[in-house]
């Protein structure tokens, strides 16, 4: 996996790790969050192409996998290891829900991505 | 108070969401990721009313909240009212002092992955997101 990702990791972390990061009431992104967004990243078997990162208001880091506007997954790492996903797989087919993060990459999230990307 | 601010939303408005990360806007298309229309902490969405505000003053808006927010102000996610609906939302005009168009989006479910399902289908319905360094 590129340095990219883990270098949009820390950089998510240094200007978000404090309350209220974007002015209101925002939660800071915790350690625990950023650890299990690494490992996830790192979890991810060869050949899967690298999320972009990103931060949501509650503290949780996103990782997206995004082929157009109709094949995307996005998912919310949370600082208790909970993976909150949505994906919209073409056409009418959608798909969300949370899987934990045991130290693989859950099937339901691995079936997603490739889905994303499928032909 | 403005009586066209405390009017009802009707379906036909569009309402700004302004970005101010480059972490939300997609690099490959300059599309919006649905992280921005993630509603935190209340289980409501802060967005402003385009009503009858000229461009410069929806801008004047955004720079606003990019500066209460720290922030340089990127661009802005622009979505049409119904579309909030379709997807069992609503939009209530709530204005406040610092802005009179302001509203909040309701009606969110409380569990995070309905929150990011609805939010996926908004951000699809933007497109672009429309760049301030382009008009400034």
């Amino acid at each position: 996996m590129g340095n990219d990702c883990y270098y949009a990791l820390a950089t998510i972390v240094s200007e978000c790790g404090i309350q209220g990061w974007d002015g209101h009431d925002s939660e800071p992104v915790l350690p625990e969050t950023y650890h299990h967004a690494c490992c996830l990243v790192r979890a991810l078997p060869p050949g899967v192409p690298a999320p972009s990162v990103g931060i949501e208001a509650d503290g949780h880091i996103t990782l997206e996998w995004y082929r157009n506007p109709s094949r995307v997954l996005s998912v919310s790492v949370s600082p208790d290891g909970l993976l909150h996903y949505a994906a919209l797989l073409g056409a009418a087919r959608r798909r969300n829900g949370t899987e934990p993060f045991l130290g693989s990459v859950p099937d339901a999230i691995l079936s997603a991505i490739r889905e994303v990307y499928a032909a | 108070m403005d009586p066209l601010a405390a009017s009802a939303v009707t379906d036909d408005e569009w309402l700004a969401r302004y970005i101010v990360r480059t972490e939300h806007i997609r690099r490959e298309d300059g599309s919006v990721k649905p992280d921005p229309f993630i509603p935190y902490s209340r289980v409501e969405l802060s967005v402003t009313r385009h009503l009858s505000l000229g461009e410069a003053d929806i801008w004047r808006h955004g720079l606003r909240v990019a500066s209460e927010l720290g922030r340089p102000l990127l661009g802005r996610a622009d979505c049409i009212t119904r579309r909030f609906r379709e997807t069992g939302l609503d939009v209530i005009s709530a204005p406040i002092d610092e802005n009179q168009n302001h509203a909040n989006v309701v009606g969110w479910p409380t569990d995070k992955p309905g929150q990011k399902a609805l939010a996926l289908e908004i951000a699809r319905s933007v497109g672009p997101v429309k760049l301030y360094s382009e008009v400034a």
